[in-house]
């Protein structure tokens, strides 16, 4: 690449994005000297309650006893990141708020879910909240010594007391790169990563080329060596045996094998009775058949009672809610075939503004129309459904995913109201960024 | 490093910050995160690399953007919480200026996209995508390479 080259590269990808305009105040400097007792970022404010945390689990399990109806409390109170990232696609408010940090949405969609032929019988199913098992030390030391890293445990930048996260980083003698991170919150979820960088080396360029690449390196692929790679076989008996000594159960079969030239990978769901959870285990192995990533979790699951739920026509009415979302086992994903989200044909008309050019002046204010879709809820499931409560805990909870003639699906928690506590639900009023200008003309 | 030197540089960074943060995250949220992010530098303060101050606020930054956006986004799984932070503007972003870029932008991997952005956006070079990326600088001259000749490949074959 010259450098002209690079240069324009750099300049036309720099001028793709305008941020909107956000003037800080002087004094968030000053304010952050005063040692000003550190916020916990990310975790919303912890509302006490009968079933709060707070109470912990002894509270939580007397809570139980009562008759869900005369239960005063809700069990929990969600967390925002308790609902599914698919809400997104669901709410007809989503694509405003995301027009704030300009993505293309040229027009909103106000969706009307029609309910075809679902089973209008409510039900029952338990509650269940992940609890930690032993102690982020015991973990670390049992990872360390399985993925045999040596080096500082050391505690990240965003560790917090609520939710402790902790780092060894090393480079052995032969230069591979490990990192182990361990997150003590919700599931205990670890990641270890292991790289060889001497395979990506880049030659270093002459002085001829380094004038042409401000980089001033030269990289060839690296050649991969599939003959080194674990056989799916190999792969899922490995993995079995890795997460049976870390105290996680799966069988070898249960998990799903990908191989080719470039490496390999096993992956599963954690299953409960026999249905999957939105919480998954995995390993992955690099194009030369060393061990390159794994991930996986410390926790039990506390059973929290068993409580009414709603039919799938019920909760049919609470996708364009919002707040009823819960993370769906990514084995629904997986066999569902999604090319995109719900299709619908972009607006872009009259009523979208288009953004002036520069000099040109501010774009003129519009009033955005949405386009309405009617969209037809044709069969439904049931599954386990993971939401994060307040407090970063995570908890499992009844749900039906109810799919859509498009093939996507919404999942939605079908406990009845008042057993959590949800997010407020505040409605975001359209406001469509300035439309589309575009090299293309 | 006093109150006073505190104050003084960490001002001095205040518009690459709001720019950095508001290239990744909703304008409403830019100004909290920020707060936490000078709080963290404050705490820091003594382990940031002397004359590397902004590419080790890029680096904190995109670990409260990523803890942030997944919270919104509710992602539950082991990857979403431990992977390595995710803070790269997405193509939708850049759609609105340029489709074909949009385009060949959602091809790139987040690692890719994240390197680029930082070098195109923020300006930074090997030396200080080591700090942000938390990687050796070495790896980040062949990564931001490699990520260059990606792009640029996808760009011609629209272009073709």
């Amino acid at each position: 690449m010259s450098m002209n080259e690079n240069e324009e590269l750099r300049n036309r990808i720099s001028g793709s994005v305008s941020p909107e305009n956000v003037e800080l105040p002087e004094y968030l400097v000053a304010q952050a000297a005063k040692a000003k007792p550190k916020r916990v970022f990310g975790f919303n404010q912890l509302r006490l309650g009968l079933g709060s945390l707070a109470f912990g689990s002894l509270a939580l399990v007397g809570a139980f006893v009562l008759p869900s109806a005369l239960a005063p409390q809700p069990l929990f109170t969600m967390g925002m990141a308790a609902q599914g990232g698919q809400a997104m696609s669901s709410l007809e408010s989503a694509p405003a708020s995301d027009a704030k940090v300009g993505m293309i949405w040229p027009g909103y969609v106000q969706y009307n879910y029609i309910a075809d032929g679902l089973s209008d019988d409510s039900g029952k199913g338990h509650i269940y909240q992940a609890e930690l098992v032993g102690t982020a030390e015991e973990l670390l030391a049992s990872l360390m010594k399985e993925f045999k890293i040596e080096g500082e445990i050391k505690k990240d930048d965003w560790s917090t007391d609520a939710a402790p996260s902790y780092t060894v980083q090393t480079k052995s003698a032969d230069g591979v790169e490990s990192y182990l991170n361990v997150y003590w919150a919700g599931t205990g979820t670890w990641y270890f990563s292991s790289w060889d960088p001497s395979m990506w080396q880049c030659a270093p360029a002459s002085e001829d080329t380094k004038e042409q690449d401000s980089t001033g390196a030269i990289c060839e692929q690296p050649k991969p060596e599939p003959e080194k790679i674990p056989s799916k076989e190999e792969m899922a008996n490995y993995a079995a045996k890795l997460f049976a000594k870390l105290g996680t159960d799966i069988k070898a079969s249960d998990f799903m094998v990908n191989r080719d030239e470039w490496g390999g990978s096993a992956y599963a769901d954690l299953t409960l009775n026999g249905q999957a959870l939105p919480v998954s285990v995995s390993v992955g192995w690099d194009a030369w058949g060393n061990l390159a990533n794994a991930s996986g979790h410390s926790f039990k699951l506390v059973d929290r009672g068993e409580f009414k739920t709603v039919s799938a026509i019920d909760a049919v009415s609470r996708i364009k809610e919002g707040r009823w979302y819960g993370s769906a086992p990514s084995s629904f994903y997986n066999n569902t075939a999604i090319t995109s989200r719900v299709a619908v044909d972009p607006v872009v008309g009259p009523e979208t503004a288009v953004e002036p050019l520069p000099g040109q002046g501010d774009a003129p204010e519009v009033n955005p129309t949405p386009q309405v879709v009617d969209l037809k809820i044709n069969k439904s499931t049931t599954a386990m459904l993971g939401v994060w409560d307040a407090a970063g805990g995570f908890w499992l909870v009844p749900g039906h995913l109810l799919y859509n003639e498009q093939g996507w699906f919404d999942s939605i928690i079908s406990l009845e109201e008042g057993v959590i506590e949800l997010p407020k639900y505040e409605e975001v009023a359209p406001a469509i960024e300035p439309g589309v200008n575009t090299k293309n003309g | 490093m006093t109150e006073q030197e505190f104050n003084d540089l960490f001002r001095s960074y205040l518009s690459e910050t709001s720019r950095f943060i508001a290239r990744r995250t909703k304008a409403e949220d830019v100004e909290d995160l920020a707060a936490d992010l000078f709080a963290l530098a404050w705490q820091k303060r003594d382990s940031i690399p002397k004359g590397l101050e902004l590419p080790w606020l890029y680096k904190s930054a995109r670990y409260l953007i990523s803890n942030h956006n997944r919270k919104q986004q509710g992602r539950s799984s082991i990857l979403a919480t431990l992977q390595e932070p995710q803070a790269a503007p997405s193509a939708e972003s850049i759609a609105l200026a340029d489709l074909e870029l949009a385009e060949a932008w959602k091809a790139l991997s987040t690692k890719e996209k994240e390197i680029l952005s930082l070098w195109a956006f923020e300006g930074l070079e090997p030396k200080q995508l080591a700090v942000a990326l938390e990687k050796s600088e070495n790896a980040c001259a062949i990564a931001l390479s490699r990520a260059k000749s990606k792009l640029t490949q996808l760009l011609n074959s629209e272009n073709n």
